[in-house]
């Protein structure tokens, strides 16, 4: 249980790293949802403890780093997580283009639910009717990109849950009682 | 009770961060709006993102390095002939110059504007940048302990930046004027027409004015107009490109090139000077710098004692 959790931090510092690194260096459209995206990987693959505890913990890492109300990004990745476990009931997201279609439709309803919550909490929107090809591109970058960084989740925890197994069974065989 | 938990438990703490996730938003709207006292942690986090913040930079920096390295290096030998010539020749000019730099350029700006405005200039270095590309601020280097505090206007020696939106004691963040939650009063330096200057999110910002009797052109200077108390009179905001006139509305557009270079944004300049109405909407941040609540009004033509 640890070891994946810790995993799953190690990426989500690394996603909220580069994704820091490529806003300052690409237009909106260009830079990846990397925390939605983890996010949504976590809530499929990862034990859901852990993924929901990802999930809050991107959120607020996100919020600290950026100009939004405390809470703000944390709420929308709980409500992503919520989402990707209850889409994930229904459809099987481990395969790619179900993964993308979701994740595109979801980047989409994160925009306008950032957008909701700016206009609730702080009155005034960071998002308007001329961001709409940003979102759009946004989204579409972030639905290519969700079956890799997918593959690269589940990859890591099928070998680290590959790796305990292996040790439990060396474990359980140190205790077996001499045949002779 | 131990299958109530297994069964719930996930639900009750998912139940349980959204409604954290809730109330840190409403705290931290009280704060901003100066209704909460207590700000420890919300600076707490703002001094853990200053390193956070430069290790992000750290691979942009990089990056850029790398790439200017290696464009650097297409022609170096000629370019490296050339640049010794030079260099035997400007070692001696630096001399003489170096007392005209002092006397001309960014520094004389900078001490014009601080003559003028009668307010003390902090220098700050930008150190981190906003992680969503939907929200433009930065970090500066510079918090509480070096006497900036919220809703303290931030400028370069070209214009105006932004205005301080939090601060710890040894970091703070700048909303800039891009952002789309930025709005400052401002008007036209020819014709004096008054409207409010808003960041549209990308590199351009929007002037909306009356249409009744405003004259706005192209090539107009945009400058803070000191009502609203927020930013000091005359500060330089940008220059009019394009003016949008639709006759049947009451307000026209005009859009705005910032005067600041919000690209290659390194330092700025803090105006310790908050204006009446930060005073109120940051009454219980306190810790006010001695000298800005002495200034008080925030009039332009007021100058240090």
């Amino acid at each position: 249980m640890m070891r994946p959790l810790a995993v799953l931090a190690l990426l989500g510092l690394a996603a909220v790293v580069l994704q820091g690194a490529l806003a300052a260096l690409l237009p909106p459209a260009l830079v990846p949802d990397l925390g939605l995206l983890l996010t949504v990987a976590a809530a499929v693959e990862a034990p859901v403890v852990g993924a929901l505890l990802l999930a809050a913990g991107l959120g607020y890492g996100a919020d600290v780093l950026s100009g939004t109300l405390l809470g703000q990004f944390a709420l929308l990745r709980l409500l992503a997580f919520a989402a990707t476990r209850v889409v994930h009931a229904q459809f099987h997201l481990e395969r790619g283009l179900p993964l993308a279609s979701f994740c595109f439709a979801l980047s989409l309803l994160d925009a306008v639910g950032l957008a909701a919550i700016a206009n609730l909490f702080a009155g005034a929107s960071p998002l308007g009717l001329d961001a709409l090809p940003s979102v759009l591109g946004r989204a579409l970058l972030n639905a290519a990109l969700a079956p890799p960084l997918h593959r690269l989740v589940s990859g890591l925890l099928a070998t680290l849950q590959e790796g305990d197994a292996r040790r439990r069974e060396v474990r359980f065989d140190t205790r077996r009682r001499p045949v002779i | 009770m131990r299958e109530f938990l297994s069964r719930m438990g996930l639900p009750l703490l998912f139940a349980g961060l959204v409604l954290l996730t809730l109330f840190s938003m409403v705290a931290d709207r009280r704060v901003l709006a100066g209704l909460g006292r207590d700000r420890a942690i919300g600076s707490a986090l703002l001094e853990l993102v200053v390193p956070v913040q430069k290790a992000l930079l750290f691979p942009v920096e990089a990056t850029r390095g790398v790439w200017s390295r290696y464009v650097a290096l297409v022609g170096l030998r000629d370019e490296n002939e050339r640049l010794r010539a030079r260099v035997a020749q400007l070692e001696e000019q630096n001399l003489q110059y170096a007392e005209a730099i002092v006397a001309s350029g960014n520094l004389q700006r900078i001490a014009e504007m601080r003559e003028n405005f009668g307010v003390p200039l902090q220098p700050a270095e930008v150190v981190g940048h906003d992680v969503s590309p939907w929200f433009r601020s930065v970090l500066i280097d510079r918090g509480r302990g070096h006497e900036v505090s919220s809703g303290m206007p931030v400028v370069t020696d070209s214009g105006l930046v932004g205005l301080v939106t939090a601060a710890s004691s040894h970091a703070a963040r700048v909303m800039l004027l891009l952002d789309r939650q930025s709005a400052v009063d401002g008007m036209i330096q020819r014709s004096r027409a008054r409207g409010i200057v808003r960041g549209t999110g990308s590199g351009a910002l929007e002037f909306t004015f009356m249409v009744r009797g405003d004259d706005v052109k192209p090539g107009d200077e945009v400058i803070t107009s000191g009502v609203g108390g927020v930013h000091p009179k005359g500060l330089r905001v940008g220059r009019v490109t394009e003016v949008q006139a639709d006759a049947s509305s009451l307000l026209h557009t005009a859009t705005v090139q910032p005067a600041a270079d919000f690209g290659r944004l390194e330092q700025v300049f803090v105006m310790l000077h908050r204006g009446p109405t930060m005073d109120l909407l940051y009454a219980g941040e306190g810790d006010l710098p001695e000298e800005s609540a002495q200034l008080g009004g925030g009039a332009r033509t007021e100058r240090r004692p």
